[in-house]
C-alpha cells in the first residue's frame, strides 16, 4: 500500500466515529436462551428494553455483574427486558453462553455478529448500555454508571436514572453517560 | 543479616504478582499506563502524576564498548523526581508536560562524596492515536509521537560542583518523533514504538557542538489482570552517533545503551493508581557505549479525570 494511501486510510479511521440512530435498528440476535430476539418494537411488550454491551475479558464487566444483577432484580418487575450484548469479533452462541454461565447474569445474552447492534448504538466500549423505549427510541446510550471497576456506593448512577425516567414517561435527564470500560473488538 | 540485591528484586516481584491476582482480565486500560506513566488511557481526560527514579551506578561503557565495573572507593547515586501531567485535547491527541527534579550524588576516593542536582530538562510531547489497540483484530494501535525538550536543565560544561553533580540536562533543544504499535491479545498487550530525535547546536565558549541524533527502539509486552492493575516487561535501545564539534565529527562519542525493566501499576481507585518498575542497564558489551551501568527503580502516584 502507498504511504499515501496508508495516511489517508489512517486518517478516515481516526476520524470516524460510531454512528447512532436515534432508534432502535429492526435486527434480530440469537440469545444464549436459544431463542430469536427481534429488537423492533413490535416484538416486545417490555416497557423498556436495555442492552448493555459485554467484553469477556474486561474488569469493568466483572465488577459491574453484581450491580447489573441488581439493576435487572429492581427494573425487570417493572417490565423491564435486559440482554447483555456481544458484539465483538468471535461472538457465537456456545461461547456466549459459556460466559453467562461463569458470570450469572440472570438475563440471556445477545450474540451481535458483525457488531450491528454495536455500530447502530456508538457502542465502542464494553458496559456500554443502552435503553430502548416502548416506542422502540434509543432513549440512554454510555455507562451504567460513573464508576470503572472500583465501585463507590456514591456513584452517579447513570442507567438507573434514566430508567426511572423512561417509565415514568418523561425526558431522561442525562441521555448520554460515558461509559469507562474495555474497547469492544468490533473488526 | 543484610538481604542481597536479588533478593530485594525477588521480593518486589513477588509482591507485584501476589497484589495483581490471576491474569484474566482483558488488556484494556492500565497496560499502556505500565509501560508510559503519563499516558492517558482511553477514557480518561486528564491526569496528574509524581515519579520518583533512583538508581545506582556499578559500572560503565567506555567509548570502545568495553564494560568495566566502578572503580574501588567511587560511587553514583542518581535520583530523580518527575512531575509530569497530560491532558486530553481531542479524543484521539493527548498531550502531556513532564518536569524533573535531578540529584546526583557521586564519591571518588580522591575527592569525597559530592551532592548537587536542580532543576532538569522539561519535556513536553503529544501521542495521537489513529487507531487503538484491541479495537480491530488485525489492525494494531497505531500512534504518532512528537515532542520537545527545552534546555531547562543544567549542561555538563556549566556545572559548578567538583564532580559535576549539579549537571542536570544536556543544554540542547531536542525534538522528538516517534511511532508505536500497540495490540491486545485477551490479557496481553505488545507494544514496539521507535523514536528518533534531532538536538540543536550549542555554543561552549569558542566550541560549536551538535550532540549526535539519538534513536530509541523500545518493545514491551504486559498483561492486565482482573483488578485492572498491569505488568510488563520492557526492552528499550537507545543509539546515538557521534556529537560534532565545530563541524566535525567527534570520534569515540557515540553512545549505546539498553535498559531491561519489569513495570507495573496497580489501580488504587478508578482514579487513583500506583506505578513502579525495576530497570537495569546490562553490562552487555555490544549494547554500550559511553553509558554509565546501573540499576534503579521508579514509584509514581497518579490522578486521573475521567
Amino acid at each position: 500500500m502507498e504511504l499515501k494511501s496508508l495516511t489517508l486510510l489512517l486518517s478516515l479511521v481516526a476520524c470516524a466515529g460510531a454512528p447512532r440512530t436515534s432508534v432502535a435498528p429492526s435486527l434480530t440476535l440469537m440469545g444464549t436462551d436459544h431463542r430469536a430476539h427481534a429488537l423492533s418494537p413490535e416484538a416486545s411488550r417490555a416497557a423498556a428494553t436495555v442492552y448493555v454491551f459485554y467484553n469477556p475479558h474486561c474488569p469493568c464487566v466483572s465488577a459491574h455483574v453484581a450491580r447489573l444483577r441488581e439493576l435487572h432484580d429492581a427494573y425487570a418487575p417493572r417490565g423491564v427486558q435486559w440482554f447483555m450484548v456481544d458484539s465483538e469479533v468471535g461472538a457465537s452462541t456456545e461461547r456466549d453462553a459459556t460466559f453467562e454461565s461463569e458470570r450469572t447474569f440472570g438475563f440471556p445474552m445477545l450474540v451481535d455478529i458483525g457488531g450491528k447492534l454495536a455500530r447502530a448504538t456508538g457502542a465502542e466500549f464494553a458496559t456500554f448500555a443502552v435503553i430502548v423505549d416502548r416506542a422502540g427510541n434509543l432513549r440512554y446510550t454510555g455507562g451504567v454508571d460513573d464508576d470503572r471497576s472500583h465501585l463507590r456506593d456514591e456513584a452517579t448512577p447513570y442507567l438507573k436514572d434514566a430508567l426511572e425516567d423512561v417509565l415514568a414517561g418523561r425526558a431522561v435527564r442525562r441521555p448520554e453517560g460515558k461509559a469507562l470500560g474495555c474497547a469492544l473488538q468490533l473488526w | 543479616m543484610r538481604p542481597s540485591r536479588s533478593t530485594f528484586v525477588s521480593l518486589v516481584l513477588s509482591a507485584i504478582v501476589a497484589l495483581t491476582s490471576d491474569a484474566r482480565a482483558q488488556s484494556c486500560c492500565a497496560g499502556g499506563g505500565a509501560i508510559t506513566p503519563a499516558r492517558l488511557a482511553p477514557h480518561e481526560l486528564a491526569l496528574v502524576g509524581l515519579q520518583t527514579k533512583s538508581s545506582l551506578v556499578y559500572g560503565d561503557f567506555d567509548a570502545h564498548g568495553s564494560w568495566g565495573g566502578a572503580a574501588p572507593g567511587s560511587s553514583e547515586l542518581d535520583l530523580e523526581q518527575n512531575l509530569f501531567a497530560a491532558a486530553r485535547l481531542l479524543k484521539r491527541l493527548q498531550l502531556s508536560l513532564l518536569a524533573p527534579l535531578v540529584e546526583t550524588r557521586r564519591t571518588t576516593r580522591s575527592t569525597g562524596a559530592d551532592f548537587g542536582g536542580g532543576v532538569g530538562d522539561i519535556n513536553a510531547s503529544a501521542r495521537l492515536d489513529f487507531t487503538m489497540a484491541g479495537q480491530a483484530r488485525f489492525v494494531p494501535g497505531i500512534a504518532l509521537l512528537a515532542g520537545l525538550t527545552l534546555p531547562t536543565g543544567r549542561p555538563p560544561d556549566a556545572a559548578t560542583n567538583t564532580l559535576a553533580t549539579d549537571a542536570t540536562g544536556i543544554g540542547a533543544f531536542q525534538g522528538n518523533f516517534g511511532l508505536a504499535v500497540e495490540q491486545t491479545f485477551g490479557p496481553w498487550l505488545v507494544n514496539l514504538s521507535g523514536l528518533v530525535a534531532l538536538r540543536t547546536a550549542r555554543s561552549v565558549g569558542p566550541v560549536n557542538e551538535v550532540l549526535g541524533a539519538p534513536f530509541t527502539a523500545l518493545g514491551a509486552v504486559g498483561s492486565s489482570f482482573r483488578n485492572d492493575a498491569a505488568i510488563a516487561c520492557v526492552v528499550s535501545y537507545t543509539g546515538e552517533g557521534d556529537a560534532t564539534i565545530n563541524g566535525q565529527a567527534a570520534s569515540g562519542s557515540s553512545r549505546r545503551s539498553l535498559v531491561l525493566s519489569v513495570a507495573s501499576v496497580l489501580p488504587i481507585t478508578d482514579t487513583w493508581r500506583v506505578q513502579g518498575s525495576l530497570f537495569a542497564h546490562p553490562p552487555l558489551e555490544p549494547f554500550g557505549r559511553n553509558q554509565a551501568t546501573a540499576v534503579g527503580l521508579t514509584l509514581g502516584v497518579i490522578k486521573a479525570w475521567n
